[in-house]
This record gives structure tokens, sequence and C-alpha cells, in this order.
């Protein structure tokens, strides 16, 4: 009988506690208290917001794409509710009429069940597909802070904008499973410029018309809330925090990798529009040409992108140390990778430069320019398509043995069309060398104090293109069909050129950097790897959420890539060696601007096609509390099966080595050794351990993974031959039956 | 795999460089290095209990050594090679089998950095410097193969996939009336259940290491004694 009198007593508080957040009546004098004269101030309680369907129409192609998201609820934290306020001003500055925007929104979830894909006509294909589900969650109130100085869109006064989303959590989910970004931040604050524009549409930028005045975006490090260690003080996590998680629990998700970005950065830019003009455009450059700089070519098969759809991009300089625009409170630029959660380790990199370290050979002309990231012009089209071309350049061309450099791509099925969620990239550029990188420990355990190592990585990219189309697919996992995302993706890099917008020597590198002081104490600048990657990756297939990890089927895959064994100086270095060792030809004399265009580091070079079909699952690491690298790592699992050759000319898939020399009486002439018409059906497993100080790759590679005790399986076969003087010819067929082969390699820079 | 691939590739241009080498001597290379780099410490294994459980940390510890051959079925451990116009009369092609091929190489520790030499031009170049340490050798166990055979495609199977073991051999006595009479007899110990094949290779042991490796490109210009 008690329990029943304290649960009604229980309710009753309940009820109670919720009416007495419930709006009251404004009496006279609480008005007076908001009609005063500075602006307006409107204060929103609400304690849910359910939306059944909201919808972003793309009314070319069919005329009735929608993306859309179905079955919206909002609600507060906790059972509270969310409250939002909004103060608005309008005031006199010293350069005309000012706005000033406060806005606030109380810690909220917000979860999106279904990401509809729909399409209306009587052509469609498809009428209905579901994407998957999201959800975004805040644990800090989401703030909003907009001053201008003249106007509130202007391109030649300045605005000051603040935007803080700290520790949200966004989730895009599949089958109950969810890949999540814990703890994402956009922190940021910013001086620069709003304007509308009726060629570039909405603009943020911290650049002046003239380009004379620049201004700083601080991605100020936030506060980290959550498994903080005890020796910490002061925790923070990077302004733009990008922590990815994966499971079904969402209180015990798995850890798949981390990346961010702090500091001050400059020459931001975001635009936003509809123009669907440059979609067609892909830039290339003519490597056997003299000219490097990148032209524009158009490709056919883009008739069906209209006004509907999305373009926008978004850009921004790194500030190194020194930038007169940081002043004393905003650090420089810092970029930040590696693995998350408990008792993990990252890299972060810092002293970001361009490709060129010098303007000329003029040992003065120092390349004040910084690096940049550049995304390029992102299009976002709903649509049925057909096929698609692609325009890739004549590296690619000659590795591929294609016909021409514009390829056609076919969707499913051909004769109707796919119904499909486009994304395509165009020109994206990431030209940043990072001259210092330094291990860093989560914030879960004791700081890292030993001093950082004098090395450096740099993963220049240059202009990268990409068409991506997902739409919804079922697959088969072990027996059991699921749904998951279909994609189907085009992708290419550019080695080398000169980029048409900066006008800079630019290249898509994976390389290691030396970045101590060298004889003339300054970065010596070594750098070591692969240099001038030309690839062209299609594939398509379905990516799906399972319980071991996430699942990524190929169907169709095709990757090919030609690139340069290296080790040399970045351009513009000087070289580390002086008179008094090297004789007169090492007083000051600087790298060669074009250095990357030519091949006096070259060691040799690679290129290889790999067809056919595959599956990859990326295992996620363990979280516990104890968790160290060796406990907590990533992996990758998956196997490969090379594409049957169609007949005795067919190459196959192949790799080759190849030298390239410049003979006196000849000029450039190349010789390779191969490995041709690869066959079989290999599987492979590699592990991610980031220590402390040490990066270690496992790789282990089944030659022939389908074979048992008992069954043969399929051999890797090749067929090995060489290329002295531009013919192939075949050396030897080789086998190898099966068994396993393991390579542990420990990298613990200095 | 990559990195597989990029460190053989560095193997093989380390042997190609050396091949083309000319005019340089001792003095014309200088040791001017940066202070940055990275120590390396690199394990390769072939069909050993390392290569097959990735649970195994290292190659050997308390409990016992990981480099033993660990194989599903030893017709799978093979690498198989056959030169050009190896064939029989019927056409049927000849492979050279490396049977129960395994092996696990490591070395705890050689490092990387870059250098600047001046090449034979007098103009500086950089180098890629590899050092190994007489205290880190290069730990090579059970390297090699257990049997050698030369094999032959059939209509029924690649002659990579023949799995014949040395059992028993067909052998004569005499009886008292001095005819033959046939029995299948065992083949040695030494030689019973082992692959067909003519000749076995180990290698186990250290070997010690001790000085620096630069590799650095160099263009063979076809001009006068060069071979290219």
């Amino acid at each position: 009988m008690k329990k029943i009198i304290k649960l009604n007593m229980l309710t009753a508080c309940v009820l109670m506690a919720q009416q007495s957040f419930a709006l009251q009546q404004l009496t006279d004098h609480s008005l007076s208290d908001v009609t005063g004269q500075d602006g307006i101030s409107i204060t929103h309680e609400v304690s849910k917001i359910n939306v059944d369907q909201v919808n972003w129409v793309d009314y070319t192609d069919t005329g009735s794409m929608k993306l859309g998201m179905h079955n919206v609820e909002v609600k507060g934290v906790n059972n509270s509710t969310i409250k939002s306020t909004l103060d608005f001003d309008v005031g006199t500055t010293d350069r005309g009429t000012g706005v000033k925007i406060q806005a606030s929104i109380s810690p909220f979830q917000a979860t999106i069940e279904k990401l509809m894909l729909l399409c209306g006509a009587t052509t469609c294909t498809t009428a209905e597909q579901n994407l998957g589900s999201l959800s975004l969650s805040t644990t800090s109130p989401l703030k909003f802070y907009l001053q201008t100085t003249h106007g509130l869109f202007n391109r030649d006064e300045k605005a000051h904008l603040d935007f803080q989303l700290q520790n949200a959590s966004i989730g895009y989910g599949l089958n109950g499973k969810n890949l999540t970004l814990k703890d994402f931040n956009f922190n940021f604050s910013a001086d620069g410029y709003m304007y509308l524009d009726s060629n570039e549409g909405i603009v943020m930028t911290t650049k002046s018309r003239d380009g004379n005045t620049d201004h700083i975006v601080n991605l100020d490090r936030v506060a980290d809330s959550s498994d903080v260690d005890s020796s910490r003080v002061n925790a923070k996590n990077p302004g733009v925090n990008i922590d990815l998680r994966y499971g079904s629990d969402p209180n015990n998700q798995k850890n798949v990798i981390r990346m961010g970005a702090s500091g001050g950065v400059t020459n931001a830019k975001i635009f936003f529009n509809a123009n669907q003009a440059g979609l067609k455009d892909f830039n290339t450059v003519n490597r056997t040409g003299t000219d490097l700089t990148e032209t524009t070519r158009s490709a056919s098969g883009y008739g069906f992108a209209g006004a509907g759809g999305l373009h926008f991009g978004v850009s921004a300089e790194f500030t190194r140390e020194g930038n007169p625009l940081l002043g004393q409170n905003v650090a420089p630029t810092t970029l930040e990778i590696g693995h998350t959660g408990h008792g993990s380790y990252a890299i972060e990199f810092s002293n970001l430069s361009p490709l060129a370290i010098r303007n000329s050979t003029n040992a003065t002309n120092l390349n004040t320019k910084n690096a940049y990231i550049d995304f390029g012009d992102i299009y976002i089209n709903t649509a049925q398509v057909k096929s698609l071309n692609f325009i890739i350049n004549e590296n690619v061309k000659k590795i591929l043995n294609a016909s021409s450099t514009e390829l056609t791509y076919d969707m499913v099925p051909v004769d109707k069309g796919q119904n499909v969620a486009l994304i395509a990239i165009r020109g994206m550029d990431f030209q940043a060398i990072a001259r210092k990188a330094r291990f860093i420990s989560d914030n879960s355990i004791a700081e890292i104090t030993s001093s950082s190592g004098e090395w450096g990585i740099g993963i220049p990219i240059f202009n990268l293109n990409a068409n991506l189309a997902l739409f919804a697919k079922n697959y088969t996992y072990k027996g059991v069909t699921s749904s998951g995302l279909g994609y189907n993706l085009a992708m290419s890099t550019e080695g080398y050129g000169i980029d048409k917008k900066t006008g800079t020597p630019s290249t898509t590198s994976i390389i290691v950097v030396d970045g101590a002081k060298g004889v003339y104490n300054e970065e010596v600048n070594y750098y070591a790897g692969l240099r001038n990657i030309d690839s062209y990756l299609k594939s398509d297939g379905v990516i799906g959420f399972e319980d071991e990890g996430i699942y990524i089927k190929a169907d169709n895959l095709l990757f090919a890539a030609k690139a340069e064994i290296a080790i040399g100086q970045l351009p513009g270095s000087l070289y580390n060696c002086t008179t008094a060792t090297g004789g007169t030809n090492c007083d000051k004399k600087v790298v060669p601007i074009d250095n990357f265009a030519k091949k006096d580091d070259v060691l040799s070079s690679i290129a290889f096609k790999l067809e056919g079909q595959g599956e990859l699952l990326i295992v996620p690491g363990l979280n516990s509390a104890n968790a160290t690298p060796d406990t907590n790592y990533l992996s990758l699992k998956g196997n490969f099966k090379f594409k049957d050759l169609t007949g005795s000319t067919d190459r196959g898939s192949f790799l080759s080595i190849i030298n390239e020399d410049v003979k006196a009486a000849t000029g450039p002439s190349e010789s390779s050794v191969n490995l041709n018409k690869l066959q079989g059906h290999i599987g492979f497993e590699s592990r991610v351990q980031m220590k402390q100080d040490t990066v270690v790759l496992d790789n282990q590679v089944k030659f022939n993974y389908l074979a048992t005790a008992t069954s043969q399986g399929k051999p890797f076969t090749a067929e090995m031959a060489m290329s002295p003087a531009g013919n192939m010819q075949k050396i030897a067929d080789l086998a190898i039956t099966g068994g396993a082969m393991r390579s542990t390699l420990g990298i613990t820079p200095r | 795999m990559l990195n597989k691939i990029s460190i053989s590739v560095v193997l093989l241009m380390a042997c190609a460089a050396h091949a083309e080498l000319v005019g340089l001597d001792n003095g014309e290379l200088l040791d001017v290095t940066g202070q940055g780099g990275a120590d390396l410490s690199w394990t390769l294994s072939l069909n050993h209990r390392y290569a097959n459980d990735l649970s195994i940390k290292n190659i050997s510890d308390q409990q016992g050594v990981y480099y033993t051959y660990d194989c599903a079925s030893d017709v799978q451990c093979r690498f198989a090679f056959s030169p050009n116009n190896h064939a029989d009369a019927a056409g049927n092609q000849r492979w050279l089998v490396f049977k129960q091929i395994q092996g696990t190489i490591q070395v705890d520790k050689f490092s990387l950095a870059g250098s600047t030499i001046i090449n034979k031009d007098m103009m500086p170049q950089t180098a890629l410097k590899l050092s190994f340490f007489d205290d880190n050798p290069l730990k090579i166990r059970n390297l090699g193969f257990s049997s050698l055979s030369v094999e032959t495609d059939d209509a029924s199977s690649k002659g990579y996939l023949k799995d014949i073991k040395y059992n028993q051999y067909n052998a004569y006595t005499l009886d008292a009336q001095g005819t033959k009479v046939n029995n299948n007899i065992d083949v040695p110990a030494f030689d019973k259940g082992a692959e067909k094949g003519f000749m076995g290779l180990n290698v186990h042991g250290n070997l010690h290491m001790s000085g620096d490796l630069k590799i650095f490109s160099y263009n063979c210009a076809g001009t006068g004694t060069s071979r290219c």
C-alpha cells in the first residue's frame, strides 16, 4: 500500500516538475524588461520535436528525385526540455549599421530514423531507397555568435563569427550498428567577410576583395569532457575533432581512427550555391609537354545535372610559427591522426609547408606561401544515371592500356539507369608537408613528456577527382542477408603539375621528411618515399555494418597507379653540404624548384594494375579501462580474387618496376621488370599498432587463402617478363601454391 | 603488402644501383646527415608458426620458438618456377619446384636517414642511408626448403601440385630357385614420408653486419663505357 502512495507521489512530483517548466503568461512588468533599447531577445523552450519528412527535391533529370530525412525526432537530454535563446541587436558601428546575433541551443538528441532516396516519376528505376539512419546529440550548448560592422552581408566590411559545436556525437547507422563521430568538435572563432554573390552564392571568406587583407580562423581546442586521466590538467581535443567509433552498443563503442585540426588557419573560404556547370570539368596535366599547368577538359555524361543540385567548397591555408596574423593568442596549425580510445596514441603534425621551400634558385627567395587544403568543387545531386565519364591522365591511360583518357563506366541497370545520390569532387588539393611530428597520447592516459623527434610526414594530394554514387543495396555475409549501402566509386589523383588556382608546383606523394636543421641552420628537408603518384580507383559494391566490423565488398575493383620511389631534398631546399666539405658546387646551392618534375632523385618507378573482386573488413580496436596498443588497434582483414584472363594477349593484373634513363644520344628510355597475369585468390590481414614511440605494421598474406588440408584452392601464379627496350619479353612462369607470409615492420622515428 | 613490396623494391634497387656505379671513390662520399630519420625493426616469416598466427608477438619467447614449419598441407607450401621453353616432347611445362619453402628473418634494429653525397659530376646529391649495427644481427631462422624437384604438368594436374612422397620402393629378392620375388619395401627412415626431390637447404644463424649502405639515383646516359 505504502509503495503505491510513494509511486503516486512520485508521479505527481514528476508532473509538477514538468509544469514548472511550462511557460507563464508575461506580465507588463516583465515585458518592459524585454522591450528595452537593446534589440530583441527570444527564449524558446520545447520538450520534443517530431517531423515526419523533410525532403530536398532535385527538379532536374526525372523531375522528382528527393533526398529526405524521415521520422525525425529531436528531444532534450535526460528528459529535460531544449532551451534555445536568440538575441538580435542592430546598432551603429564606426563602419555603418552593424548586426549582432547570438544564439544558443541547450543539449539535445536528434535522430533521423531513415535517410531516404526517393524517385516519384514513372520512369524511375527504384521508387524508394533507405540509405540508413543518422543521429546527432550534444552535451554542451551549441552556440553561435555573429557580429557585423555594416549590414548582414557585405563583401567589404568585416564580420566576426563564433561557432561552438563541442563534444557532440554524430552517428550513421545501418542494421542497428553505428559509425559514430564521438566528441565531435567544430569549434571556431573567425574574422572575415560574409556576402552574397550572383556567381558564388553564399560566401564566407577571411580575405578582403582586393586580397590584401587576411584574417584568422581560430580552431580553438575544446576541453575534453570524457575519460580524462587524473594526471592531465586542462585536457583538450582539437577544434575540429573527428573521432570515429563503431558498434551496436552506444555506451561501449569500438575504436576506429581519430583525426583532428587545431590552431589558426588563414585564407579560409566557404561557398555554397547550386551551379552545376563545373561538374563535367576535370583538370589534368600533360606531363610529356613543357607546360605542366593543369588544363581543363569536359567529360560527357553529366547532362542530368541541372539547377537542383548543390555546389559548395571549403578551403583554408595552414599557418606556421612566425605568421604575423597569428598574434599572441592563436597557435599555428597542427594536424593529428592516430588511433583512438582508452590508452591510444596518435601523431601530431606541425611546421606545415607547401612542396616548394623557395620560389627560385636564389637562396634568399623563400616561399612564404602556406600549406593549404582545398576541397575543390563538391557537387551533390540526386539523379537517374545510366553511365558516367571520367577523365584520367596519360600515365594512368598507359597503365590501363585504355584507348582514350576519357573512360566510361556503366551503372546498373544500364538500359534504364540507376537512381543514386551522387557526390562528385573536382580538383581537391591538400598540399601540406609536415616537417615536424610527434607522438601524442590520448587524454585517457598520461601525457608524453619526452622531447619530440625531428621528422615529419607528407601525404600531399593533388587534383583528386571523384564520383561517388550511393544507393541502397542488400548483401549476404556469412549466409545472412542484410541491407547495406551500395556504392559506385571512381577516383583519381594527379602525380605532379602546376596547380591552376595557386600557380604552385603540386604533387600527390607519400613521403617521410627529415625536418632537422642542416648545415645552413634551416630545415634540411630530406624526403624519401613514393612521390608523384598517378592513380585511378574504380570500385562498386556494398558497405555493410557487421558485428565484427565494417564490411566493404567490391564486386569489381580496378586499382591502377604509377609512382616514383625517390630520395632527395624538397624543391627549393639548400643542399646539405658546404664549400669546405663538398667544393664550390655546395655553396648555398638550392635544390631545383622543379625537382619533382626531374628524375634526379628517382631510384625506380613502380606501376601496377589490380583488377578483380574483393572483400574488406575494417575491424575496430576494443575499448577497455586497461587497454594498451597491444589490445586496442585497428585491423583490416580481406581477400582479393584476381580477374580471370580473357586470352593469351591479356596482361591482366600486373606489377612493374620501371627504370627510366635519359640517354645522351636518344633521350629518355624505359626498361622494366614485370610480374604479369597475376592470378589467384589472396587473403590478407593487417594490423596497425600506434605505440608510444613506434608505429608497428603487422601484415599477413595468405597466397591461396581458400586452400585447406584437403582442397588445393587456386594457387597464386604469375608470369615474369622483362621489357629492356619497350617490348615485353616473357622470362618464366612462377607459382606459389599457398602458405602464409607475415611481415612485421616497426618504425621508430628519431 | 605494400610495405613488403616497397622494401623488397628498395633491396632490389640496392643491387641494381651497385651494378651501375662508376667512377666514385670513398673520398667523394661525404657523411653529412640531418638529425632526423627512423629506426626500423623488421621480421619477415614464411610458412612458419609466426607467419600463420598473428597473435604471436615475437619469433621466440620463454615458451618456445615460433620459427618452425607450419603448413596446412605440404603441397601448399611450394614455390615453383618454369623458365621459358622448358617443356617435354608433348609440350607439358616443366617446373622447378621448391617444396616446403620456409624461413624467418629478423633484424631488431637498422636505421634509415638521408645523407648528402658528392656525385661523379662533383654535384651534391641525396642518398638514402641504411645503417646496420653489429649488435643487431640479421637473424636467419630455418630459411630454405626441404626438397627441390623437377615436376612436369600432365593432363590431370599442374606439376607444382603433384603430391608424391617417398614411402616404399619395389625391390626384389631371389628365392632358393633363383627367381625374382618382388616386394614393396619401406625406404630408409631418413627419407620415409619426405616429399620427392633431390636436394634441400636450411640456413640457420646470425649474420652480423656493420656499416652504412647508401642508395642513390644514377642516370645511365649511355655515354662512354656505361652499359645501357
